[in-house]
């Protein structure tokens, strides 16, 4: 299994809080119109806290284990072209 | 485990990008890891839970609608992993010192580093319910809207629990319910752990 070439696939991180659709809505094609609220910003110490305690995890190298699953699928895709 | 619920994924119907709806799985890895740690706070059961999420996202993913929220709908299929976990095994949960001594040292500098050891901390002892929205409203910077069509219920919902989370949050860090004294969370524990 080239684990190499996947590591090097998933070389390039998120940034992190900015995932993939993140400013879509859940099953509601883009473009759709509805209020979004987010808390309001400003001192937020408990915030700040929860948000570092997320950073730290999701800045953590990603397991091998994760790269052999994301290999498996990148498999199953090849294999059905 | 994982790789050969993969293989036993039988091939579905074409209609989906694979290989975009593969970069988003890839993509979304950090940001899933750490919400099943905020979850289960115990880093390989988090991370087998992760997983099990992707592979069964991979299986679903006719299901998934381009274009729409994909993070919504991972975190949605972890949380049904959790609480199916957690319904069928639970036990009270234990502070895991090496999440303490990661979290210490990331702070800039110690009084910082001990708050947040200590919001760590009290994390923990809240119910999971008002543990999982305030991550993802607080932590990973989700709409309201969004953690409530995740979760299943109302915005008022979502922005209530959040609220009686953060109070007990701030209650428990600056002293005024003794972390120990809390009441331990139930949680759940990975396959073979002595507790």
């Amino acid at each position: 299994m080239d684990i190499g070439h996947h590591q090097s696939a998933l070389s390039v991180k998120p940034v992190l809080g900015e995932d993939t659709h993140l400013s879509k809505k859940l099953n509601e094609p883009t473009g759709g119109r509805k209020t979004i609220t987010t808390p309001s910003r400003g001192r937020d110490p408990i915030g700040d806290a929860l948000r570092q305690l997320h950073d730290s995890v999701a800045s953590e190298p990603i397991p091998p284990s994760f790269l052999d699953l994301v290999a498996e699928i990148e498999k199953k895709i090849e294999q059905s072209r | 485990m994982m790789i050969s619920a993969i293989e036993a994924d039988e091939a579905e119907p074409a209609i989906v990008d694979e290989e975009a709806f593969k970069n988003d799985l890839v993509a979304i890895i950090p940001s899933l890891r750490s919400f099943a740690r905020s979850l289960c706070h115990d880093r390989e059961l988090a991370d087998d839970m992760a997983q099990e999420t992707m592979v069964r996202a991979w299986s679903a993913r006719a299901s998934y609608t381009a274009g729409t929220n994909f993070r919504a709908w991972m975190f949605r299929i972890l949380r049904n992993n959790f609480y199916t976990a957690y319904r069928k095994n639970w036990r009270n949960a234990v502070w895991d010192p090496e999440v303490a001594e990661r979290v210490l040292v990331t702070g800039p500098n110690q009084e910082a580093a001990i708050n947040l050891a200590d919001v760590a901390a009290a994390l923990e002892k809240l119910p999971v319910e008002q543990r999982e929205v305030l991550m993802m409203v607080a932590a990973h910077g989700m709409s309201y809207e969004d953690a409530a069509e995740t979760i299943g219920c109302a915005v008022g919902t979502v922005k209530s629990r959040v609220a009686r989370g953060r109070a007990a949050l701030k209650r428990m860090t600056e002293g005024e319910v003794d972390l120990l004294d809390a009441a331990p969370i139930a949680t759940i524990a990975r396959p073979g752990a002595s507790n």
